[in-house]
């Protein structure tokens, strides 16, 4: 018995080491994919002078703001840092927090499901946050709390595993497939899907696909993401900063089946003392203004969402002190 | 709680400490932990549904002993029969219930007459057709005298319940698994290691090949109307591999994981895609199954002992009942008419007791006849399983008449990069058909074997991001 569990345990621990091991492998296969523009994003972010404004949030914010036109409106130098909604809405904050300046404006746009509770809930991140951890932004871990280590520790062994994986199959399916040889296209999904502003670039999404209409997110608000929104709010404020939250443009036939959620959402956010710009239905899209999922906009209605939220945004600045 | 997933791995490390930790000199408490350890698995999906498996293990328990202690006929039968009833009529409520009420309305509809019977909000408990065919042989078998009740209600709960086998089989027979809990079962090393070997070996099965399969026959069987008759084959194929990897991958995970506890299941799956007819597919699929149903529908039916053709209704009765088990649909009961009427052909010849040793038995390589064999039957497998993957009969039907296009010899172009794993499968099953299982005594010396170990764990861990459910809870 004991020379089974020796054996047996011995064996996890050669298995481990291998993992270990894997973690430190480059990385296979999606060196192109957009969680790599995040540096990019970041050094745009460290360039431009303050006063700023920072637009931060999932990937309904690349695909939502054509930030050109806020410049234009506001006169303040614009940064989309919009990437993916898998890595939570606590690592968008995270990322941003020490690079935020005097008189910056923060505007954060919020998927609803981000602030939702449930088994793992989004604000925390998902299996994305490794690679960004591992290869991308190894200063994050710093940021890191239980809840974004329990999803680290959950998908570590499979990230490091595929990329074992990854550096043995592409060869292999190179032999069955000509192109897994070149450059993986990545479409709207790549390093190099964004133009200098950080927003995904138009000519890629020119066109529009049916999206059928769903429920993102149901059941209680997780009261954890409020208040670190508040406490993000306070800081900004302390440093003479501002934050202002805001909706995402969503399908509308999508929004009015979670129309309940997103107003306790509007309620939740007042009620935490936040400055909100909108109310959810405001940003309710028809379906020819989506490109491929209900938070995607096409390019014609990513200009009509932005052109209606920087007359918004202008009112804003304007009563704060910071318009033109 | 699922046998691919890291909540398991750290459940079956607990349970297994603490098992030989209390030893085998105490037996109750080693089963008293099995019944917890198998309720807390049970429960993890939904408490609520361990109430189901509470009633029908009481029930079966007092109603075996009732059957003993009497030597009225009709007593004992009585009593048997409100066991039948009791568990089918759990999996009638669960199961059935809403399955026939709206075959029964379409059929009243058909015929022009107006019903109104509702229909309710009812989840299907995971595992029920398992349990309660498991726990209905005990009492019949009592009924039979083939068995004595037991006087342990722990032995028997953790029976029924035995975390392992509980949701997807092997079903086992009170006859082989209930003696096991009332004897003292001691520590065997071999036996171990090779149970690990039998779950690594399950996992690489499940979440390598049926999941990689499943990709692409979802992909196939949702739109079959943009797929050339080639990539629809390729389609069935995929997931004729993915049934196979999945269920037998579940039998093998629970067959290695009772070894370390000491236990020793029935064989449920012995290489079927190499079988030579669909007598012998038979056997070697789901043998739990298919035994079951043998001596407790068919056998009692009156077999093979009657008139021919009281015989073939015995058989196409049977395997359309398997049919239905597997779910309310009449998909299933058409894939288990199918495969009954398969079966008649061999029958009729007396040939369904050919091919008792497996194919190529003693050689490398198949004999031609042999191979033209396996190959027919695999495409008679295939056909059938066309039913039981599309979502209703319609689209069964559809689905086959593109497949049998022309366009079926045309060279598919996409979805093909999956043959890659179902040729990796093929080609080690074969090689190691002789054996239970293909981890069983590799030969290689250590270094290689740990290497080839540990080339499987990780492609599992790879794989590992989400946990996909295996095919036969839904059964």
């Amino acid at each position: 018995m004991k020379r089974f569990v020796i054996r047996a345990a011995g064996f996890g621990f050669f298995l481990l080491a291998i993992l270990v091991a894997g973690i430190w492998l480059p990385p296979s296969g999606m060196n192109d994919s957009l969680l790599f523009a995040l540096p990019d994003k970041m050094v745009r972010l460290e360039k431009l002078k303050s006063p700023r404004i920072v637009l931060i949030g999932g990937s309904s914010c690349s695909f939502g703001f054509e930030s050109r036109i806020i410049e234009e409106r506001t006169g303040r130098p614009v940064v989309n840092m919009g990437a993916h909604a898998g890595l939570g809405l606590k690592y968008f904050i995270d990322q941003v927090r020490d690079k935020i300046a005097r008189d910056d404006i923060v505007v954060l746009s919020i998927e609803y499901e981000q602030l939702a509770d449930g088994e793992s809930p989004a604000f925390y991140g998902g299996s994305l946050l490794v690679p960004v951890v591992v290869d991308i932004d190894q200063y994050a871990v710093n940021d890191l709390d239980v809840n974004q280590w329990k999803t680290i520790l959950k998908n570590i062994g499979y990230y490091s595993a595929n990329k074992m994986v990854g550096h043995v199959e592409t060869p292999i399916a190179a032999i069955f497939r000509k192109q897994a040889l070149k450059k993986r296209k990545w479409g709207h999904y790549g390093r190099m899907s964004f133009n200098e502003y950080g927003d995904v670039r138009k000519e890629l999404i020119s066109v529009g696909f049916s999206v059928e209409p769903s429920k993102s997110c149901d059941g209680p608000l997780l009261k954890p993401a409020f208040e670190y929104l508040i406490r993000f709010d306070r800081y900004l404020k302390d440093m003479g900063a501002h934050l202002l939250v805001t909706y995402p443009a969503m399908q509308r036939s999508s929004l009015v089946k979670i129309a309940g959620f997103a107003s306790e959402v509007d309620s939740a956010l007042i009620a935490g003392g936040l400055t909100i710009i909108g109310k959810p239905t405001m940003f309710g899209v028809e379906d020819k203004d989506l490109f491929n999922t209900m938070y995607h906009l096409n390019a014609s209605g990513r200009e009509r969402h932005t052109l209606r939220f920087a007359t918004l945004l202008q009112k804003h600045l304007k009563a704060i002190g910071a318009g033109l | 709680m699922l046998f691919n997933s890291y909540t398991f791995f750290f459940f079956l490390i607990v349970v297994y400490l603490l098992y030989w930790k209390i030893g085998p000199r105490n037996l109750k408490a080693q089963n008293v932990l099995i019944l917890v350890a198998s309720y807390v698995f049970y429960g993890w999906w939904d408490y609520r549904f361990l109430s189901l498996i509470f009633i029908s293990s009481l029930v079966d328990f007092l109603l075996g002993l009732r059957i003993h202690g009497t030597e009225n006929q009709r007593a004992r039968r009585l009593f048997l029969t409100m066991s039948i009833v009791a568990n089918l009529g759990l999996l009638g409520v669960f199961k059935y219930y809403n399955f026939f009420v709206s075959e029964m309305l379409s059929l009243l509809t058909g015929l022009g007459v107006s019903a109104n019977f509702g229909t309710m909000q009812i989840i299907l408990p995971v595992g029920i057709s398992f349990y309660t065919f498991q726990t209905m042989s005990y009492t019949i078998d009592i009924y039979r005298r083939q068995l004595e009740p037991t006087r342990d209600p722990i032995a028997f709960f953790s029976f029924v319940s035995f975390f392992p086998q509980l949701v997807a089989g092997p079903i086992e027979r009170a006859k082989n698994l209930l003696p096991q809990f009332q004897k003292e079962r001691s520590f065997d090393y071999d036996s171990s290691v090779d149970g690990l070997r039998q779950i690594l070996w399950g996992l690489f099965k499940k979440v390598v090949i049926a999941d990689s399969c499943a990709t692409y026959a979802n992909q196939i069987f949702a739109a079959p109307d943009q797929f050339s008759g080639s990539v629809l084959l390729l389609g069935v194929l995929y997931f004729a591999i993915q049934i196979y990897g999945d269920f037998s991958g579940y039998s093998d995970i629970a067959i290695g994981t009772a070894r370390l506890f000491g236990f020793t299941l029935m064989r449920n799956f012995a290489y079927p895609y190499f079988s030579r007819d669909i007598a012998e597919f038979w056997r070697r699929w789901h043998i739990s199954l298919s035994s079951w149903f043998r001596d407790y529908v068919y056998i009692p039916l009156g077999g093979n002992r009657g008139t021919v053709r009281r015989s073939l209704i015995n058989i196409i009765v049977t395997f359309t009942v398997s049919g239905l088990w597997h779910g309310a649909n009449t998909t299933f009961i058409v894939w288990g008419f199918l495969n009954g009427l398969y079966y008649i052909p061999l029958f009729l010849r007396g040939k369904q007791k050919k091919n008792t040793e497996i194919a190529g038995f003693g050689r490398h390589f198949p004999s031609l006849r042999e191979a033209i064999s396996m190959l027919a039957t695999f495409i008679l497998v295939l056909i059938a399983w066309v039913f039981f993957r599309a979502p209703d009969l319609s689209a069964a039907i559809h689905y086959l008449g593109v497949l049998l296009s022309p366009s079926l010899f045309s060279i598919p172009t996409t979805q093909v990069l999956g043959l890659f794993w179902i040729a990796v499968l093929i080609a080690v099953e074969w090689v190691s058909r002789h054996k239970e299982h293909p981890l069983q005594r590799l030969g290689f010396r250590a270094e290689l074997r740990w290497g080839a170990y540990a080339t499987l764990a990780v492609l599992v861990v790879s794989k590992l991001s989400e946990p996909q459910t295996f095919i036969y809870f839904q059964f």
